[in-house]
């Protein structure tokens, strides 16, 4: 996983760093943002892979974030991390590209297993794109 | 030219050969890691549905949080199922979100909490409430307003803060969000936990800014007070809440009153008692009895205080019924808080409840404390003259005066009833507040353990039977809070006093047994309410059980054993669970039936459909049964050039064709193009199917009769696509598909078509197996025959077989791991050796003759 790049966008500041320590401690190039703004501002100037997003956040919300994210980053994959359960909201940010929605608490394995698969999916998806646009070429 | 012409066309063949190959193996690995994606979400909904039965058994109490959350981890995980499947076979399986999205919609509602937005007024006087206002003033005002209202009995005038005016006051600045997602990011039912939580959360509602109309609203009801009864007119500020005073559940003394309020104070107390709703003795209870969060409004009382001269409890029946039923009045000198404290000397009086009301018995006790009111307004426990101590606190008059009352209103409600009064220094009586009595009846069949062979005498007799009942467990004696942290389940709590701190605990222990405290008191009440033994008043309890490892208590008969005692005829009764048809428990129930009922049970039926998914679990069950396809048509439905592929050195007659999709072959294998050796194939699967099909030489096609041979001459005159005409193609030749942990093989020879489609070895996916076998070239009754005879073996060896006409289709999937393997090794014999079979099946002793050696040739196999 170190060729990474997390980036974690959370208003809690206690939270983000001490996930953030546990993440990096585990080989991954994290960054962090404290809103939404923040976040869409990382990403334009670095290549983001996963994104961990908090649902209920001042300013722009979670969601609003997520469908800003899967507009301009398609491939980016984003995780949705609340502590806020709530169906609604689940099945809003699963249909709007989230690729899953994960509730507090989180066990640290279950969140890196989960930034893993995300990654691999990612990775997946822009070498069958890859695979398919080399196919065009005369 | 010509010939460069050709070169140049070779080559470019060449490479548009391996593009394709390219964009098959991205698309084969894009697939498949959604195909695990898919079965790890499908696991981890079966994981939370099966959390969630063990919710619904009733052994453990939860909250809705624990509702809220995994139905919402369902939600996630099947909408992945979903996603993933869409993914593999785009656009034939959309309507399953449209059907999840109705599942939710059903299930939401149950989730709901009441917002309590109903319009009334944020603050009323106690005059204008009554019994049907519960829900927006609590049980304990509610109360009150009803018996002023209904019988015209004295009670403290006032306010109270309603229902609408606590959850505006939560959702001002969002309070009520942050609580919650406090509450959902620390989810642990350990008390240390809680205790922290209670802490945290109470901390945030202390230091909450007042939405300025409520704060106003209540300012102005003690101005009003204050005209009245005098300027810094001390206040007694009371929780009120619709969830307590319930029959068989008055969550006595859980909830913060505030006595003694002065002034602007009133704002900080009224925050004060809102934020018990969050004290981990309250949290503890509600996780307890299964009462949902967001059903719990705070409203609060504000009152004057009420000087007395003695006060008490009074209750309309024996809590702890011993036959005859009495009146029991425990009454103490100055304010009544000393009795429901449950620990101080306080006089009792027996009154029968025939008319004319006569005392039976009066027990005057060493009184030497009370709680006055100083003159600021301040609650002060003071001491009391030797003189004065020891005179009874209520007269005779006023006893039986307080019993009509009393009876006045437990005929008004029409059940038992736990009342708090006072007695005003100019004589008159007040009610304070009435609940529901929770009684208990004692074994009266048999009131001593029986002596049996291990039960020694008892090693402490005496006490009060504060709740009745029997139990054992080891001894576990609390002096401080911090003890409450270590108190191991089913131990029997040992207490100098009966203390209400230790109501967290009752669900936990097994008995209580303390030298002080009031079958009046807090403690017992909820004792008696969660059904757990208490004996108290026990001389030096601490000091006789602290050698006593194990010790039964029989609060019946007030005695305690050493060790486990033969109760005889009467059993350990465990503690009262009351999550079991609890309002958090409901939210559960009715949610878990749009979740865990499975509909959709065969998959070859025809209502094996997406309409007929009424629950989460029949979409994760339509979704798997439709990826494990998905996945192994991408081997079936994909059709490649032989220069794509790799064949197979191998010392065996046939050809084989092995195309790597990923990891399924070693990282050594050689760079030749055409050829691939067996050990430099790495695939799991691939290898336990070969390992079959070359354990046993085969002996070439067994001796066919003339009808046999003639069968296939028939056949092939009347079946084109049996017959095989110029080159053969790649799809007639024998090919295997594999990664490190798939295996898609197709064979398509002459007239027999097989296909093994397995999934082995992959930790995040559970190993399958799946055989299909048509064709032959004898005629239908005899490729009927053998395919029977196939199903038959299969079905031996644990296959799960289905077969029509000369079709077979055998399956073993991961739920009986460690089979796969195996199952492949026999599936691979049965390829090679069962080709030919068809021709011989016309007697019953060649069939018996090949049955018998084709199950040695598999335990020979198996056996390895």
């Amino acid at each position: 996983v170190s060729d990474l790049n997390l980036l974690l966008v959370d208003d809690e500041n206690d939270f983000l760093s001490a996930i953030t320590e546990r993440l990096v401690e585990r080989g991954l190039n994290v960054l962090s943002a404290c809103d939404g703004k923040e976040a869409l501002q990382i990403m334009k100037r670095l290549r983001i892979d996963v994104v961990v997003l908090d649902m209920v956040m001042p300013g722009q919300s979670g969601l609003e974030t997520l469908v800003e994210m899967k507009k301009d980053y398609p491939e980016t994959e984003v995780i949705m991390l609340t502590g806020f359960a709530d169906i609604k909201a689940a099945v809003d940010s699963m249909t709007r590209g989230a690729f899953d929605y994960l509730t507090k608490p989180v066990s640290m394995d279950r969140l890196l297993s989960r930034i893993r698969d995300a990654h691999k999916r990612k990775t997946l998806g822009l070498n069958l794109k890859e695979a398919k646009d080399r196919r065009v070429e005369p | 030219m010509k010939s460069l012409q050709w070169l140049k066309h070779l080559l470019s063949r060449k490479r548009r050969q391996e593009e394709n190959l390219e964009r098959l193996k991205a698309e084969f690995k894009i697939h498949y890691h959604d195909f695990k994606l898919l079965l790890t979400a499908n696991n981890r909904t079966l994981e939370i549905m099966s959390e969630i039965e063990e919710a619904l058994s009733g052994g453990r109490p939860f909250g809705m949080n624990f509702v809220r959350s995994r139905c919402t981890r369902v939600a996630a995980n099947v909408y992945q199922i979903i996603k993933y499947l869409d993914e593999m076979s785009p656009t034939k399986y959309s309507a399953l979100f449209e059907k999840f999205k109705e599942i939710q919609r059903q299930i939401q509602p149950h989730l709901d909490e009441n917002p309590g937005d109903e319009e009334h007024p944020l603050v009323m006087p106690l005059e204008e409430v009554d019994r049907s206002l519960v829900h927006q003033v609590g049980g304990k005002m509610a109360n009150l307003g009803e018996l002023k209202q209904k019988l015209g009995i004295n009670t403290p005038k006032g306010y109270v803060v309603t229902a609408r005016s606590f959850w505006l006051f939560m959702r001002h600045n969002s309070l009520q969000t942050q609580i919650e997602k406090t509450i959902q990011s620390m989810e642990s039912d350990e008390f240390e936990y809680l205790y922290g939580l209670s802490e945290v959360i109470q901390d945030l509602i202390e230091k909450a800014p007042f939405p300025p109309d409520l704060e106003a609203a209540i300012v102005k009801c003690c101005e009003k007070l204050e005209s009245i009864y005098g300027k810094n007119v001390p206040l007694a500020v009371r929780s009120s809440s619709p969830v307590e005073d319930l029959p068989g559940m008055s969550l006595a003394g859980q909830y913060h009153t505030e006595l003694g309020v002065v002034g602007e104070d009133i704002l900080k107390a009224y925050k004060k008692v809102v934020a018990s709703k969050y004290s981990y003795q309250s949290m503890i209870f509600r996780l307890n009895l299964g009462i949902r969060d967001g059903d719990v409004a705070m409203c609060v009382g504000i009152m004057p205080m009420v000087r007395s001269a003695a006060g008490g409890v009074i209750y309309t029946k024996d809590p702890v019924s011993r036959g005859e039923e009495h009146l029991i009045i425990y009454s103490v000198l100055g304010l009544p808080k000393l009795v429901v404290e449950g620990n101080a000397a306080v006089d009792r009086f027996a009154i029968s409840r025939n008319r004319p009301l006569r005392l039976l018995a009066k027990d005057i006790a060493n009184k030497n404390k009370k709680y006055a009111i100083s003159p600021s307004g301040a609650v002060l426990l003071s001491e009391i003259d030797d003189e004065t101590a020891l005179k009874a606190s209520l007269d005779q008059e006023k006893a039986l005066e307080l019993a009509e009352l009393a009876l006045s209103i437990e005929s008004h409600y029409g059940s038992a009833q736990d009342i708090e009064w006072a007695l005003a220094p100019d004589g008159s009586l007040m009610i304070l507040q009435s609940r529901p009595l929770t009684r208990k009846t004692p074994n009266e069949q048999d009131m001593n353990i029986k002596d049996g062979p291990n039960t020694e005498p008892a090693v402490v007799e005496g006490g009060v039977t504060a709740s009745p009942g029997t139990a054992t467990g080891p001894v576990f004696t609390v002096f401080s809070e911090k003890d409450v942290f270590r108190f191991p389940l089913g131990a029997v709590l040992v207490a100098q006093q009966a203390l209400p701190l230790w109501a967290v605990l009752l669900n936990r222990a097994a008995a209580i047994v303390t030298e002080s405290g009031s079958v009046a008191g807090h403690l017992a009440s909820v004792a008696r309410e969660c059904g757990t033994p208490a004996l108290f008043c026990v001389d030096n309890a601490v000091e006789r059980l602290a050698g006593e490892k194990l010790v039964t208590v029989d609060a019946d008969a007030r005695k305690i054993y050493k060790g486990r005692a033969d109760m005889g005829n009467r059993s350990f009764v465990p503690p009262i669970s009351h999550i079991q048809g609890s309002p958090v428990y409901q939210s559960l129930k009715n949610a878990s039936e749009l979740i865990i009922p499975l509909n959709l049970l065969d998959p070859d039926g025809a209502g094996f459909t997406i309409e007929n998914c009424k629950t989460n679990h029949d979409i994760t069950r339509y979704c798997h049964e439709k990826a494990v396809k998905e996945i192994f048509s991408f081997g079936a439905e994909h059709r490649f050039s032989e220069r794509t592929s790799k064949r197979l050195f191998v010392d065996v007659p046939m050809q084989y064709w092995v195309i790597d999709l990923d990891d399924g072959f070693s990282d050594n294998a050689s760079e030749d193009d055409r050829f691939v050796r067996l050990e430099n194939i790495v695939s799991t699967p691939m290898l336990a199917l070969w390992r079959g099909m070359t354990a046993i030489d085969w002996s070439g096609p067994p001796p066919v009769d003339t009808r046999g041979f003639m069968s296939i001459v028939f056949e092939s005159t009347t079946d084109p696509a049996m017959l095989s005409s110029g080159p053969s193609g790649y799809k007639e030749r024998n090919y295997f598909m594999v990664t490190k942990n798939f295996l898609s093989f197709q064979s398509r020879i002459g007239y027999h078509f097989a296909s093994v489609e397995a999934l082995l070895g992959d930790e995040s996916v559970q190993d399958y197996l799946s055989f299909v076998f048509k064709g032959g070239a004898a005629s239908i009754d005899r490729r009927v025959a053998r395919a029977r005879f196939l199903g038959e073996i299969l079905e031996k060896r644990g296959f799960h077989t289905r077969v029509v006409q000369d079709s077979i289709s055998a399956r073993l999937d991961g739920s009986r791991r460690r089979s796969v393997e195996p199952g492949l090794e026999i599936v691979g014999y049965l390829l090679i050796h069962m080709r030919q079979l068809d021709m011989i099946m016309n007697t019953e002793s060649s069939v018996a003759e090949y049955r018998e050696k084709i199950n040695a040739d598999i335990e020979k196999i198996i056996a390895g």
